[in-house]
């Protein structure tokens, strides 16, 4: 029985015999012992961390980098050119074939902040936290399907069943507060992300390591209230009862997965107080609702931002937002940049501004990463899906190049890391892979990525699988 | 001098001598896997960097890049691999960019190379040896398992308690809670083995590993992609149920899936049986290209059969040979070719589809068909794919959507063709074109269209006999004034023997919508003696209004008839536009056991269950153990390669393998049956202590302990609440279900809860929408069938309490179990709680237990304090696992 | 084959040595019976010598070895050879009666000895030089990093050390240029100085470092090239001045990519580096264990690494904690309190807190008196105070006593724009947000 196990044994002990029931003699509320969720286990960090935790900002179907901060003046020059065969000799595309055009930026770009940073008309707001986030210019990936591109970033690995990277930070730290799942999920965009759940799934490891996915829109975790009016303390004592008697059956069977349900339903009733509390952005001030541009009641990503904002202060330890439609092909208007993109960019450009500005001056920034993104890059080539146009204005797949942007925890503001071709086809300076944010998140959070493994199957496995190096040059 | 260099020749001596001890490397088991963790990623299938593979034997000995051969079988220290794992410069060691090799897998390979680098096939690959010696005296699994806790120092468990026994049992063969007056009927002498055989035969087994099964078959109730529109499908999920419960053997059960529209006069339910790859997802969003969709079902089937039957990952063979286990790109569009050959092309119809139709209406069909017959002179031609003869008797009429194949049009559900289609760039050098082969052409004198048209441009070209045969007509749609018009065609009375009417339409300005056209009936003349009296006519139109008004649409598979044949072409990098040389037909060598290659589907499929196929039987024999025990005798219980875990019990698997496929001819209930009879499977799943080294029990020193799945926790509340309404088949149903889960783009569809009993069907029914899947199946680790799925990963977290605790459904079941307690308990509190109790877990409580339920209904504050107490039996730990 | 000759040489050397050495042994009565083998041994050390000339000629001609030592080692090397051959064919042939020959071969033999010694010795100053290697170069300790430390002692000399004083010391001046310390650097060589301050591309230096390695005048000849960054901490000294007291503070690397290099091969910080970043911390005493067991949830260790402590202060604290704490206040680095509604006088109760660097008040009701108090812990780095009654005068008071202070947060406070503004531009060294 490996040492995780048996870490998970005494804690489940621990907890659940002296704390949870006499916690519940006292009273929940009151409960001031750790959940099961890691908050009492003694994870700590391999070294002293920058930051305590991470906020992802996923746009999924991944975002044009030519349109927002890769600016590449010559791709102007060549827009409607055909492409020349060399750029797709032994290149993968998802539909580009036989011989695209090129496709000049369909936005304007100026430089911002004492960084001078390039940025596009798109994103009015967000051009001015330029000196606060560190742009990867030269980010490139393995995969160029959604779902295995977002597994890739997520999980390490293409395929399906790895531990997403929520699940490994969790089970390296542990969790933070007693009431709240410690790797929440929050989705806007009207779709989950294309490789579905498992991008927050716990993949192999213990399930209380898995994500929880919160809705800003009806019950905010499905059934969360209870049935008929029935009250808290009357569910308190059911709760009671089922761990009291899941207790006894614990001691005949000895089965790990009693005490983790006997943890999970604590928890389930303490996520039942606190999370509507949590997710309730009612109570937030005017002046805030204006600056993120919220509006209650509604499953938008400003919604989502500002519940990122107050989730992060009751410390969840990682919080990861999907915003679904950005896969630009030009197939349909609505994935198109020159109607859907554009549309994604007004909904996210005020919202993330907000949140970077805000969690700033709360303080929060200095010790949680934020990061922002898609699975990939786009093609500097207008798409030809079948060797023909589309009927839209829109880029393919691309692999090699695409940007990304990380600010606080750690890293260092107002920097442009890595650089592109002429054209942003491929990085040519300072590339960084995948595999590479991943080790430096998990740096920045006190964690070497080569130590954070977990045995399965006879291997160690570790979320940056076999390869990964921290991109020392982007930090503070 | 001489003595000189003979003192030289010395010391070089003593400098090169090495030294080699003599234990024996194993290839599979040693060095396979350093090579696949370090060296199968650059010189694999994907990348031979330096021309260097070493994913076949041929490869890897073969002359690479540098002109010479990397292994020199029997001597490491020449050979190029030992080399540059060794090497100092880190710019020329392997691996490249990645710390080098520890001491002792450069050990290994050393060493294999110097004993001569003997290459071993995959164990999964080899036939498994027989005849398997077993002890006569001992069950052959606890014989096997035994052994392996011997090695594992570890002992068997008691068996478990009667009644824990007997629900486990039930839980795992019907899916369904155990029956009280077993226990008593245990105490008249019924026999284990006799409540296993009644169990068997219970209709809730099929509805039990049916739901095995869908996962796999990725079965669901709606379409896929964007608008997720829902799709009538749920007569295959029936035929799986039937199958399991009539026991049909695997063989067959396997050949009629994958090809049952290819047996000589298939049933309907062979036809059905096909629908397990229509099951594959369909695009219906404007501006897609059909091809396109078609090309990433026809991968998915391929993916999706050899995972199921082969424990083989086809995915990654699309656009590369295989990283890690030997099959090559060119083996996938091998079988790519079994699978490409069907009529079906992402039609929003989803043609061909089989109609069905209910009895009473058969009834009336058939009074029509036998009337129509009585007035025809001539017996009209027989319609391959029709098994209901509708087709030949409102003959010579004709629906465009019964044609026996097409090309590139599409249909619409009153039956009529159109080459309208989406993409309207995708239309450029297509041919549209639709076929009746079976038509006599002697006497033909003429063909009525109805069609509609809103200009001049679009022609119709009809021929004889064969696709490109003698041109009977080519003439255009004018432009009738309402858009609808009759287009009538004279021949000249055909001189033609022989059958066969092939239609083109042809865009003749390749403008849109000019060069549009629907066609909704035709009408076929021929000289006299005609096929029917005048008086038929309208008893035909009769039958054709019956047919549109109750015919019942399922997709189903039908090969494309040599007319219209595609060709099979390997895709350059996986791209399907990308077209590359034509493949033949076949399977991956290292699987293939026989001469020959299978020459369709058909004889694909009976290769796939022909007792030479070393992986079939061994997949499927661990897909069952896995249900049964939680774990796959090979965990990776979806790839049997060089990737995924060896067996725990290898001789186990092989001797269950063969028993399956020979001793019990591929009866499913024999097999299940041989393994609950097992003292194995009869343990106690308590852990003793001396198994904590065990957690994941894979040396079974315990009986199976597991979360129940997702459909048995909804099929147990239902039925020990008594809510469940146990009947067999049907539509899919909708019970309860939250607002707003239900959020797929330019889809009206709605959730509406099932009339009456129907909301109360075991899971098995639930509706089941792709991109919107039923909470409590998700929450509980149900996959949402996109792909084909061969393991659940089971989870246990919060929101599994919440759902359990506050989901509306189950806490309608909580107060209606809450009364039944109360009227049981006849006013005593404690008689109820106990009966609760003993059914809800079939085992006595303990004082304690009961004292706790009573505390909590005597401090209750809602009225029915009863139902509170179901409401905690309902997420008690005994109640939602296995044991 | 080049690469034989150390091999062989080392055989040659080893028999032409021992075979003399035999040589007068063997005129001791007890060891006459040897005298035969003399013959064989000074025969196979002289052919082996001779296979090492030729070696050593293909070595030479990897045109990595010139100079005065390769000339003499060569030369040496030719002349014992040759008196290896005569001095065996007459151990073979000659009549050792004769006093010549006796006499002959004695002396023969006793230069050979001498002669094989000395080429030996030179052969290994060409391969090793005369200093013993320093593969990387020494490593600072972290605490080291302070205003003391000089880019050229620190960063370029060890550079010099590991790959040019081999051939560029005192005594042995190739090019007559010594690369043992900035002296002798700035001395230059015979063709002048090497270093023109501020002018990476008129340093003689950095151009023959940077010049093909094909170049016969590219530096190193033999041994190890200068890596990229190597070359680049030359230039950015030579560019910032080439001074020898010129430090990392008043001339900070600009390139990422330097910086993260100096760090990990030097151990040396670019930027700012936070006091427990520095230091351990002290050893934990029993209390220390006895409180992480006790308040798991408040008190944590920061990390495995290190001994330094958090502590978490919520709305539900207890003094009880804060008394306990106060037992191990110098282990206290970090202290969250946010929404704690903690007092002064409570927070005072933890002692007097000499390491605590990171301080998060939050949302409490902390005013200028409370606020300037925090004067008393001298080695605040960070401190929230957001949310608080907190005025300018308050924060002023604070930062005029709070040295080490670089990152203060004050939103949502009573402190204006325009004072913020004024704090900040009174206050250049620290962030205020």
């Amino acid at each position: 029985m490996n040492l995780l196990d048996e870490a998970l044994f005494e804690r489940h002990q621990l907890s659940t015999r002296r704390h949870f029931l006499k916690a519940c003699a006292t009273g929940l509320g009151s409960m001031a012992m750790g959940s099961l969720l890691g908050a009492t286990d003694p994870q700590t960090p391999h070294f002293i961390p920058k930051a305590k935790r991470v906020i992802f900002l996923h746009m999924a179907g991944a975002p044009s980098q030519l349109e927002l901060f890769d600016y590449k003046p010559l791709l102007k020059e060549l827009n409607g050119k055909d492409c020349p065969p060399s750029l797709l000799e032994g290149k993968r595309f998802a539909f580009i074939s036989g011989v695209p055009q090129m496709l000049g930026p369909q936005a304007n770009f100026a430089r911002h902040g004492q960084s001078g940073a390039w940025i596009s008309d798109l994103l009015p707001h967000f051009s001015k936290m330029a000196d606060d986030v560190c742009f990867l210019k030269a980010m490139h990936t393995d995969e160029f399907n959604h779902a295995p591109a977002q597994l890739l970033f997520y999980s390490g690995s293409p395929r399906l069943g790895r531990p997403s990277m929520g699940s490994w930070v969790t089970y390296g730290l542990g969790s933070m507060n007693e009431n709240l799942p410690s790797f929440v999920v929050l989705v806007s965009g009207g779709k989950t992300p294309s490789a579905g759940k498992s991008v927050w799934g716990s993949g192999f490891l213990p399930s209380i390591y898995q994500g929880v996915q919160c809705r800003s829109k009806g019950e905010p975790v499905l059934f969360a209230a209870n049935p008929n009016g029935m009250s808290a303390s009357e569910r308190k004592k059911t709760i009671e009862a089922i761990n009291q008697i899941n207790e006894k059956k614990y001691q005949t069977f000895k089965d790990p997965e009693t005490l983790t349900r006997i943890g999970q339903y604590e928890m389930a009733f303490k996520m039942q107080m606190s999370v509507p509390e949590a997710m309730d952005i009612q109570q937030e001030p005017d002046y805030i609702h204006e600056m993120y541009g919220t509006e209650p009641g509604r499953a938008s990503f400003a919604n989502n931002c500002l519940l990122a904002r107050r989730l992060a202060e009751r410390d969840v330890r990682f919080i990861q937002l999907f915003h679904w439609g950005w896969d630009s092909h030009g197939a349909s208007s609505g994935e198109s940049l020159d109607n859907g993109f554009l549309q994604r960019c007004k909904e996210v450009d005020q919202p993330m501004s907000a949140l970077l500005k805000d969690l700033k001056q709360r303080g929060l920034l200095d010790d949680t990463i934020v990061v922002w993104g898609g699975e990939f890059g786009r093609t500097p080539m207008l798409e030809n899906r079948n060797g023909v146009a589309n009927p839209f204005v829109g880029r393919d797949h691309q692999t090699d190049a695409f940007t990304i942007w990380m600010a606080g925890g750690g890293i260092k503001g107002g920097l442009s890391y890595g650089e592109t071709d002429e054209i942003g086809y491929s990085g040519i300076k300072n590339r960084v892979h995948v595999h590479d944010m991943q080790a430096t998140i998990l740096h920045n959070l006190g964690l070497h990525h080569e130590e954070l493994t977990y045995h399965f199957q006879g291997r160690d496995f570790r979320l940056t699988d076999t390869a990964g190096n921290v991109v020392k040059e982007i930090l503070a | 001098m001489g003595r000189i260099f003979w003192g030289i020749g010395l010391l070089f001596g003593a400098l090169f001598s090495c030294t080699s001890s003599n234990d024996r490397i194993s290839f599979n088991e040693d060095v396979r896997p350093i090579l696949n963790q370090n060296c199968l990623p650059c010189h694999g299938g994907v990348k031979a960097n330096g021309g260097f593979s070493l994913l076949f034997e041929a490869d890897a000995f073969a002359v690479n890049n540098s002109g010479q051969t990397a292994i020199i079988r029997g001597n490491a220290r020449k050979s190029e691999l030992y080399k540059r794992i060794i090497h100092q410069n880190p710019e020329l060691r392997m691996p490249l960019d990645a710390p080098p090799l520890s001491e002792d897998e450069i050990g290994v390979l050393k060493k294999w190379i110097n004993q001569g680098a003997q290459w071993e096939e995959h164990w999964a690959y080899q036939k498994p040896v027989t005849p398997i010696h077993i002890p006569k005296d001992q069950h052959p699994i606890d014989y096997f398992v035994q052994r392996k806790l011997k090695e594992q120092g570890l002992t068997p468990s008691a068996k478990a308690a009667l009644p824990t026994l007997l629900r486990r049992l039930s839980l795992d063969l019907t899916g369904l809670p155990p029956q009280k007056e077993w226990l008593n009927q245990m105490q008249e002498g019924l026999s284990y083995e006799d409540l296993v055989d009644s169990l068997l035969d219970a209709p809730s087994f099929g509805e039990k590993w049916a739901s095995m099964w869908l996962d796999l078959a990725r079965y669901s109730d709606t379409k896929g992609y964007e608008k997720d529109p829902h799709r009538n499908i749920w007569r295959y999920r029936d035929w799986v149920v039937k199958a399991f419960n009539q026991d049909m053997p695997l063989d067959s059960f396997t050949i009629r899936q994958l090809a049952g529209d290819m047996l000589d006069l298939p049933t309907t339910n062979d036809l059905i049986a096909t629908a397990f790859h229509r099951n594959t997802m369909t695009n219906t969003e404007g501006g897609t290209d059909d091809e396109e969709f078609r090309v990433a079902a026809v991968i998915d089937r391929l993916n999706t059969t050899y995972e199921v039957w082969q424990g083989t990952t086809m995915s990654c063979v699309q656009c590369h040979s295989h990283p890690y286990d030997p099959i090559r790109q060119e083996d996938f569009y091998g079988s790519y070719g079994y699978f490409n050959q069907t009529v079906d092309a992402d039609l929003d119809l989803e043609v061909p589809v089989l109609e069905i139709y209910p009895p009473e209406k058969m009834e009336e069909m058939e009074e029509l068909i036998k009337e129509i017959a009585s007035l025809s002179p001539r017996t009209p031609p027989e319609f391959a794919n029709d098994p209901y003869r509708l087709k030949q008797f409102i003959f010579p009429i004709l629906m465009p959507y019964d044609a026996a194949d097409f090309e590139n049009v599409s249909f619409y559900g009153d039956g009529s063709v159109t080459n309208w289609i989406y993409n309207l760039q995708s239309m450029t050098g297509k041919r549209f074109r639709f076929s009746f082969p079976e038509i006599p052409l002697s006497g033909l004198i003429g063909i009525k269209m109805e069609y509609e048209s809103k200009g001049g441009d679009a022609a119709i070209e009809i021929r004889g006999k064969e696709a490109e045969g003698v041109v009977l007509n080519h003439s255009l749609f004018s432009a009738p004034e309402n858009g609808r018009g009759v287009h009538e065609i004279k021949f000249s009375p055909q001189d033609l023997e022989g059958s066969g009417l092939f239609f083109e339409i042809i865009n003749t300005s390749g403008k849109i919508p000019e060069g549009m056209v629907i066609i909704r009936r035709m009408e076929l003349a021929y000289e006299s003696p005609s096929f029917f009296a005048e008086g038929a006519k309208e008893k035909i139109n009769q039958l054709i209004a019956l047919r549109r008004q109750n015919g019942d649409r399922t997709p189903v598979i039908r090969s494309k008839s040599k007319d219209y044949e595609r060709a099979n072409r390997l895709f350059v990098r996986g791209n399907w536009m990308a077209l590359g040389d034509s493949i033949p037909l076949g399977v991956p060598a290292a699987i293939n056991q026989q001469e020959e290659y299978p020459t369709n589907r058909l004889e694909f499929a009976q290769w796939l269950v022909h007792t030479d196929n070393p992986l079939t039987s061994r997949v499927m024999v661990n897909r069952f153990w896995q249900e049964i025990f939680g774990r796959g005798l090979v965990l990776t219980s979806e790839d049997f390669g060089t990737m995924g875990e060896p067996p725990s019990h290898p001789e186990l698997l092989d001797y269950l393998a063969v028993q399956f496929s020979t001793t019990y001819q591929w009866s499913v209930k024999k097999l299940l049956k041989h393994i609950v009879l097992s003292q194995t499977y009869q343990q106690s799943s308590k852990m003793k202590g001396d198994d904590l080294v065990d957690p994941d029990n894979q040396w079974l020193s315990r009986g199976p302990r597991w979360r129940l799945s997702a459909e048995q926790i909804r099929d147990q509340i239902l039925a020990v609440s008594g809510l469940l309404y146990d009947t067999l088949g049907g539509p899919s149903v909708m019970p309860y279900q939250p607002e707003g889960i239900w959020q797929s783009v330019y889809s009206g569809a709605q959730w509406t809860l099932s009339e009456g009993r129907h909301a109360y069907r075991r899971a098995l029914y639930t509706y089941q929408k792709r991109t919107a899947p039923y909470p409590n199946m998700i929450t509980f680790d149900a996959p949402s069938r996109e792909f084909c799925v061969s393991r659940r990963i089971t989870t246990n977290t919060p929101l599994q309490a919440l759902a359990l605790l506050n989901d509306p459904a189950f806490y309608e079941a909580a107060e209606h179990f809450g009364n039944t307690m109360k009227k049981k308990g006849k006013g005593d509190l404690k008689a109820a709680l106990r009966y609760g109790y003993q059914q809800a877990l079939f085992q006595e409580p303990d004082e304690e237990e009961i004292q706790i339920l009573l505390d909590l209904c005597q401090n209750a504050e809602s009225e029915d304090p009863l139902t509170l107490a179901a409401n905690v039996l309902f997420n008690l730990d005994g109640f939602l696992t296995k044991e | 084959m080049g690469e034989l000759h150390p091999i062989i040489v080392h055989f040659a050397v080893t028999l032409l040595f021992i075979a003399p050495l035999l040589f007068w042994l063997t005129q001791l009565r007890l060891l006459h019976f040897l005298k035969d083998l003399v013959g064989p041994i000074n025969g196979l050390g002289s052919g082996m010598g001779i296979i090492a000339l030729w070696t050593g000629w293909q070595l030479a001609t990897t045109g990595f070895y010139a100079g005065d030592d390769f000339e003499n080692h060569r030369f040496l090397a030719f002349a014992v050879v040759i008196i290896g051959a005569i001095a065996t064919a007459l151990l073979f042939f000659g009549r050792h009666e004769t006093i010549f020959s006796g006499y002959l071969i004695k002396l023969l033999l006793l230069a050979q000895g001498v002669l094989i010694l000395v080429t030996g010795n030179k052969g290994g100053v060409l391969t090793h030089g005369n200093k013993p290697w320093i593969k990387t170069p020494k490593t600072l300790s972290l605490d080291k990093m302070e205003e003391s430390f000089t880019i050229y002692d620190g960063l370029i000399q060890p550079i010099f050390d590991s790959k040019c004083v081999a051939c560029h010391q005192e005594g042995n001046k190739s090019g007559g240029l010594a690369l043992v310390n900035f002296e002798s650097l700035m001395e230059g060589g015979s063709s002048g100085p090497v270093i023109e301050a501020g002018e990476v591309y008129q340093s003689l230096l950095f151009e023959r470092i940077t010049l093909s390695k094909s170049s016969t005048k590219y530096m190193p000849p033999t041994g190890w090239p200068l890596n990229y960054d190597e070359i680049n901490l030359i230039a950015h000294w030579i560019a910032t001045g080439a001074e020898k007291e010129s430090n990392l503070i008043d001339h900070p690397l600009t390139d990422v990519r330097l910086i993260s290099y100096v760090e990990e091969v030097y151990g040396v910080k670019n930027g700012f580096q936070s006091k427990i970043e520095k230091q351990n911390g002290p050893v934990w005493t029993e209390d220390v264990e006895n409180i992480l067991k006790k308040y798991p949830q408040h008190v944590k260790r920061i990390a495995a690494n290190t001994n330094w402590l958090s502590l978490k202060i919520d709305s539900l604290f207890s003094k009880e904690l804060l008394e306990e704490v106060s037992n191990i206040t110098t282990s206290i680095a970090w202290i969250a309190a946010g929404k704690s509604n903690i007092t002064i006088e409570d927070f005072s109760l933890l002692g007097p807190l000499p390491n605590l660097v990171r301080l998060s008040l939050d949302y409490n009701s902390w005013d200028n008196q409370a606020v300037s108090q925090l004067v008393d812990y001298p080695s605040i780095e960070f401190l929230n105070l957001y949310a608080n009654p907190v005025g300018e005068e308050g924060i002023i008071r604070l930062l005029n006593g709070a040295n080490s202070m670089k990152k203060l947060i004050i939103g949502s406070t009573l402190v204006k724009e325009g004072e913020k503004s004024g704090i900040i531009k009174n206050y250049p060294g620290i962030e205020v947000i």
